[in-house]
């Protein structure tokens, strides 16, 4: 009899949760440029967001971030952004853009890994879609839940994505 | 009373259960490598291969060549360039480096460094044949005194042999250091 009236209660806690979630969508809290975020595995910082030329004649212009990364974990990250990788979402006028090219900002190579306690220095890398007309973009920062003792093994584990937060602004360049 | 009776039965229940649950060992904890620790300059002996921490230098900068560029890596931290000899013992085997540093955060072999001569990563080992290998890790540099270096003879290791090699004198910082090949 309790243990019904205790499954009971919390199939309605649930409920009540849900609904209560679902009437209230809640937006992520914005951030500036200079604002840390944390993405679970690593802290972001926005630095900058400007239009740049394209890299080669005959490619689309670019729309640049620079970051600065820090791996908050106690070891070497590849899944820098989570896997399956979630870099920041920028999306124009509610189009999404696609995944954007991560480089080193110290010798433009690839970003392969991040190591604790040493920040670097990124640069995120959007071709512009040639319909794409000057405006304010939106970034969208997730961060992956990290549970010490998950529900099936008990064993730490990188979860879910969740929206953190959100920037907004019009890139430096544009006219 | 008896209500009381078994109200205290169900409270010592739940105590238990607390209990047990607080202190049974993660998941984490018991899946883990075995470990071996081994002094500086000594030969430690794993399940499947033997190896010996041989020298160590620091340095601000890399450079070496890959793909017929010549490649210069620096960092902000410094770079630790393991020397190590070793040999399987059972079958032909690649092995795996992390450095733990004094902290106890563990740094994976730079993936900045692939592709240098004689480094770790596209090395075998074979049964009875020593070989030497260099492995290359960025960190900052207060997390190299009081590190070792820790070998395993695979990429997961749980329930295998993992090497805590401790690492022979700390020499001198220098500016760079050039692989050749």
């Amino acid at each position: 009899m309790a243990a019904s009236a205790g499954v009971a209660a919390a199939v309605l806690l649930g409920l009540w949760l849900k609904v209560e979630e679902a009437r209230a969508p809640q937006d992520p809290p914005p951030v500036a440029l200079g604002q840390p975020v944390d993405l679970g595995r690593v802290e972001l910082t926005p630095l900058s967001l400007a239009l740049a030329p394209p890299e080669q004649q005959g490619e689309p212009a670019r729309l640049l971030m620079q970051v600065r990364l820090l791996n908050l974990t106690g070891e070497s990250q590849t899944a820098v952004f989570g896997f399956p990788p979630h870099p920041p979402e920028l999306a124009s006028g509610g189009v999404v853009w696609p995944e954007p090219e991560v480089t080193l900002d110290r010798d433009g190579e690839m970003l392969a890994q991040l190591h604790p306690r040493l920040a670097e220095r990124v640069t995120l890398a959007w071709q512009l879609p040639p319909d794409w007309r000057p405006g304010p973009v939106s970034l969208t920062f997730h961060r992956q839940i990290f549970k010490l003792r998950d529900n099936l093994y008990g064993m730490s584990n990188w979860l879910l994505f969740q929206p953190t937060a959100r920037m907004t602004m019009l890139p430096e360049g544009a006219p | 009373m008896i209500w009381l009776g078994r109200i205290a039965i169900v409270l010592a229940g739940a105590a238990l259960l607390g209990g047990m649950m607080q202190t049974a060992p993660d998941y984490n904890s018991v899946v883990q490598p075995f470990r071996h620790h081994v002094a500086a300059g000594r030969t430690g002996e794993a399940r499947s291969f033997r190896a010996r921490f041989t020298g160590l230098r620091l340095a601000d900068r890399i450079a070496f060549r890959r793909y017929g560029r010549d490649l210069v890596r620096d960092s902000d931290g410094v770079f630790l360039i393991a020397e190590i000899e070793a040999e399987a013992t059972l079958a032909s085997q690649r092995l795996d480096a992390v450095w733990q540093g004094a902290s106890g955060r563990r740094y994976a072999l730079s993936r900045r460094a692939e592709d240098i001569p004689r480094g770790l990563e596209s090395r075998w080992f074979q049964p009875g044949l020593s070989n030497r290998a260099v492995a290359v890790f960025e960190l900052p540099a207060d997390e190299v005194a009081g590190g070792a270096l820790v070998l395993t003879g695979s990429f997961t290791a749980v329930f295998d042999s993992a090497l805590h090699l401790a690492p022979p004198a700390l020499p001198e910082r220098r500016p760079i250091i050039r692989f050749e090949p």
